[in-house]
């Protein structure tokens, strides 16, 4: 890729005030956006992958959000998230484009229930810890990609965004556009699904069978 | 449960998922969860255990779901960009003079996709439509 990489940083892109931004040429966008922009793009498939679970349409979602991104480029402010920005252009194409046809279930949110909130809390909580995690630290990378594939879409994205790409609650409420309460609720369901279905694909392989126990219980089982 | 300090450890539970994700930013509350997790066994057992968890977490899907976008997605996001930037080009180049124009042609143009494929045996379609999605906000 012909682009330069740079740091990131809050000046990335500044110095340029929205007047400037509405009258500068097609040619000077393209190269604003090319280089504070498309470094993103192994980020963004990232994303499109747990989205879509499929390569071909990850690689579509991400040229679409892209082509949104170029076009509304000008309001974007120079100085504020602009991965974050490129992520919930990315959220809105895919839940306009490629879920529209789609049926889902609709997962109720709720409120953060104590009983949640303790089962979250305190599910790891015995003696079998370090031996489960020396087993689910050494599944195959196909696995556990194919774990987090099996949640459901609301709880997988809040995992990922807040587990892979390090955002905040509030970063990830502005990408998804949920209240912080519904991330930090779906956040915390989603990684107890998470640890589920890694315990099952452990079973699976005959590596696991103290740990599904142990991951599906809220005060654990000691032997 | 019991209450050690200001706090219940029923209280303490929701704040440990708060402050193992950095969430608790007053730092007066962050060390009210410290000292009562110091004299309460169960909720410095159930910090730990979290906070282990989470870090396990992030591991494994911090090594797992790293993905490199394939070099043939970069080609079609700079040639997408170039096309774009020159259809903007040329319709400044053309309703240029005619400022209202320009705004208005501009709304249009958001509307615009293109879709680029490649057939097996090399012949390329550019496919030009133009959708309603570029109405919607962001």
């Amino acid at each position: 890729m012909a682009v330069a990489l740079r740091p990131m940083s809050s000046n990335v892109g500044s110095g340029i005030e929205l007047a400037d931004r509405a009258s500068e040429s097609p040619r000077e966008r393209k190269e604003r956006f090319e280089r504070d922009a498309l470094i993103f793009t192994s980020a963004l498939y990232g994303a499109a992958l747990r989205y879509t679970k499929n390569p071909q349409d990850a690689e579509d979602l991400v040229q679409d959000t892209y082509a949104k991104a170029f076009n509304s480029f000008h309001q974007f402010e120079p100085g504020t998230n602009l991965k974050a920005w490129l992520y919930r252009i990315l959220t809105t194409t895919f839940i306009n484009t490629y879920r529209k046809d789609q049926r889902r279930p609709q997962i109720s949110d709720g409120e953060v229930e104590d009983w949640q909130i303790f089962e979250a809390a305190s599910h790891t909580s015995d003696q079998g810890k370090s031996a489960e995690d020396v087993v689910l630290e050494n599944l195959p990378d196909g696995d556990v990609k194919e774990a987090l594939a099996s949640i459901p879409e609301d709880f997988r994205m809040v995992v990922y965004y807040a587990d892979v790409e390090g955002y905040s609650y509030k970063e990830i409420a502005e990408i998804i556009g949920a209240p912080t309460g519904t991330v930090m609720s779906r956040l915390h369901r989603g990684r107890k699904l998470l640890r589920v279905a890694l315990a099952d694909y452990a079973k699976s392989r005959g590596i696991g069978s103290a740990i599904v126990t142990n991951a599906a219980s809220p005060e654990g089982v000691k032997p | 449960m019991s209450t050690h300090g200001h706090q219940s450890c029923e209280e303490i539970l929701v704040a440990i998922l708060l402050y193992t994700d950095n969430e608790i930013v007053d730092s007066s509350e962050r060390l009210s969860l410290e000292s009562h997790c110091e004299q309460c066994p169960g909720c410095q057992a159930n910090l730990q255990a979290h906070q282990e968890s989470v870090r396990l977490i992030k591991q494994i899907l911090g090594g797992a779901c790293r993905e490199e976008a394939p070099a043939s997605l970069h080609e079609r996001l700079i040639a997408q960009i170039e096309w774009q930037a020159a259809q903007m080009q040329a319709q400044e180049s053309t309703f240029g003079p005619f400022a209202g124009f320009t705004q208005s042609f501009s709304q249009s143009f958001t509307q615009t996709i293109m879709q680029r494929s490649i057939s097996p045996d090399g012949e390329i379609t550019i496919e030009i439509s133009h959708t309603e999605e570029f109405r919607e906000g962001f």
